[in-house]
């Protein structure tokens, strides 16, 4: 049985604070929908409990089973069973998913894995979320498209087996059939390793197929509702409006980036 | 006198202190040499002539444990072929001269080398793929990786004289910094004689992108082992050389334990 706890937790950006007191616990076998307008912390929660270093942890606290997850290196953080689905995972040019996957079994355990072990589970991860079987070979996430990126994301975490997994907008860029692919996969690797979930998403539909056993949502830095499936239904329907009158908080509007000018176009003009 | 490879052939060669050699690939003949710098080896002189229309792969891989020099001459002839790959992970200096003629038309010269820098040792090269006949190709990719206090310099010369219509020259240089201290020159060089010609050269020195960085860490690798991946990429190319699986095999564990990917280097 596996147990995160975030307590009072406050997360900096640049001197910018984004997470302002938040508190969560999340167990095996749980479902957590985290939910909220863009731009109120969600993904900077994900990611200062996976350790991204351009995210400072002012205030709180941070355990796994009891562990300071705060003390911990990001890798430590992956081996003691955190594992972050990445919204924008990265294109790594000559290296190979297969040397990648292995190489992260590997620093998990002391002897390394078999090769025909390591062949035969990653197969059927591929075989699961319906990728082309030349996976293994390709550089990691290099060319890949959008959906690819989000099923590879989901390939590793078959794989890595964690305790916990946070998965951020992992159904953005999936068409309707990948979804469901994705989701049933999911449920399946819960199934089989009672991992604890918690998921980030904007989609009602993603929500359907994985039943969360909770839903929170977050605003400026905190989660101001919790409850069940019901609030995922709530929000489709009605959006984050109502939150404003019925919990006295504001929603922060994503910033929008002025166009920047690049400065005179060297073509010449012509008369 | 010189050794002949000729027909289809598969050749080894063990070289130690200080060795000169002269080969001679004959017309129409097919094959690959390994070649091996062993751990005494501190000169090894080669001139290579590579006939008309025959094919040939060398794989040069240093072992030397002192420094090393290596001189290494082609002579291409007619529609002749050479793909030539240097590999070199020794925690020893290499100072090694590349200079490849491309005599005759239709000639096609590959050069791939792949160093390991560690340490003081000083990884030094200077080639050149000197064009004289039309519809020559000269490719030259080099890639390193220098951890603490690595030191490499690489002067890439290709080379057109004028008269050879539609040759073309295009290299490329990559090298990856890991680690502190340590000191990188590439000098890509183009001189071209000639208009009728195609010729790029590209050249990155720098270190790894800090999200890739997070990336691999978020799945458990650690720093050294992360920067070891991400530096097996620039090895792969030139491993890829070698045919026997199970020397492939055995070079390829060399190599990811000399960059780290064990936890140890």
């Amino acid at each position: 049985m596996s147990e995160l706890v975030i307590e009072n937790l406050h997360v900096s950006v640049e001197d910018k604070e984004i997470l302002k007191g938040l508190y969560l616990t999340i167990r095996s076998n749980e479902r957590h929908a985290l939910m909220g307008p863009n731009g109120n912390g969600k993904s900077t929660l994900l990611a200062a409990i996976m350790g991204n270093p351009k995210y400072t942890i002012t205030e709180g606290t941070i355990t796994l089973d009891g562990k300071n997850v705060l003390e911990m290196e990001v890798n430590e953080r992956s081996k003691a069973g955190l594992f972050l689905g990445m919204q924008y995972p990265s294109e790594i040019s000559g290296v190979t998913n297969s040397d990648f996957l292995r190489s992260a079994i590997n620093a998990r355990q002391e002897k390394p894995i078999s090769l025909f072990k390591f062949i035969k589970e990653m197969d059927k991860a591929i075989a699961r979320l319906d990728m082309k079987p030349d996976l293994a070979h390709r550089f990691l996430n290099d060319g890949f498209s959008g959906g690819e990126k989000k099923r590879n994301e989901i390939v590793q975490m078959m794989m890595l087996k964690p305790s916990i997994a946070m998965l951020d907008e992992i159904d953005s860029g999936l068409d309707v059939d990948a979804i469901k692919i994705v989701s049933d996969a999911i449920n399946e690797c819960q199934k089989e390793t009672g991992m604890g979930l918690l998921i980030v998403s904007h989609y009602a539909r993603f929500y359907e197929y994985l039943q969360p056993t909770h839903a929170h949502i977050l605003v400026d830095g905190r989660i101001v509702v919790s409850g069940d499936a019901s609030l995922v239904e709530k929000v489709d329907t009605e959006g984050y409006e109502w939150i404003e009158k019925e919990y006295d908080v504001s929603l922060v509007k994503e910033e929008k980036k002025a166009p920047i000018s690049l400065g005179v176009c060297g073509a010449k003009k012509v008369a | 006198m010189a050794q002949i490879f000729s027909g289809t052939f598969q050749n080894k060669q063990e070289i130690s202190s200080t060795q000169h050699a002269e080969w001679i690939i004959s017309s129409f003949s097919k094959g690959n040499i390994f070649v091996e710098l062993k751990e005494d080896c501190n000169d090894f002189n080669l001139h290579m002539k590579v006939e008309d229309s025959a094919n040939v792969q060398v794989l040069i891989l240093n072992h030397a444990t002192r420094d090393c020099t290596l001189d290494v001459t082609v002579d291409m002839e007619e529609f002749a072929n050479c793909k030539m790959g240097v590999l070199d992970l020794q925690d020893a200096g290499l100072n090694w001269n590349q200079k490849t003629n491309m005599n005759k038309e239709g000639s096609h010269f590959e050069i791939w080398s792949a160093q390991l820098c560690l340490g003081k040792q000083m990884k030094k090269g200077n080639m050149e793929v000197e064009h004289f006949a039309s519809h020559t190709e000269g490719l030259m990719h080099n890639f390193a990786v220098l951890f603490d206090e690595g030191k490499y310099e690489m002067v890439a010369n290709g080379n057109i004289r004028k008269g050879c219509i539609e040759a073309q020259s295009h290299q490329a240089t990559r090298v990856l910094t890991l680690g502190k201290k340590h000191s990188a020159k590439v000098v890509p060089l183009l001189l071209i004689d000639e208009n009728n010609v195609k010729a790029s050269h590209a050249l990155t020195i720098g270190q790894p992108d800090e999200n890739q960085l997070y990336y691999l860490q978020s799945r458990g690798l650690s720093v050294k082992q992360a920067l070891g991946l991400l530096s097996v990429g620039y090895f792969l190319p030139v491993i890829d050389f070698v045919e026997d699986e199970e020397l492939k095999l055995s070079i390829r564990e060399e190599m990811e334990r000399k960059v780290g990917l064990y936890g140890q280097q």
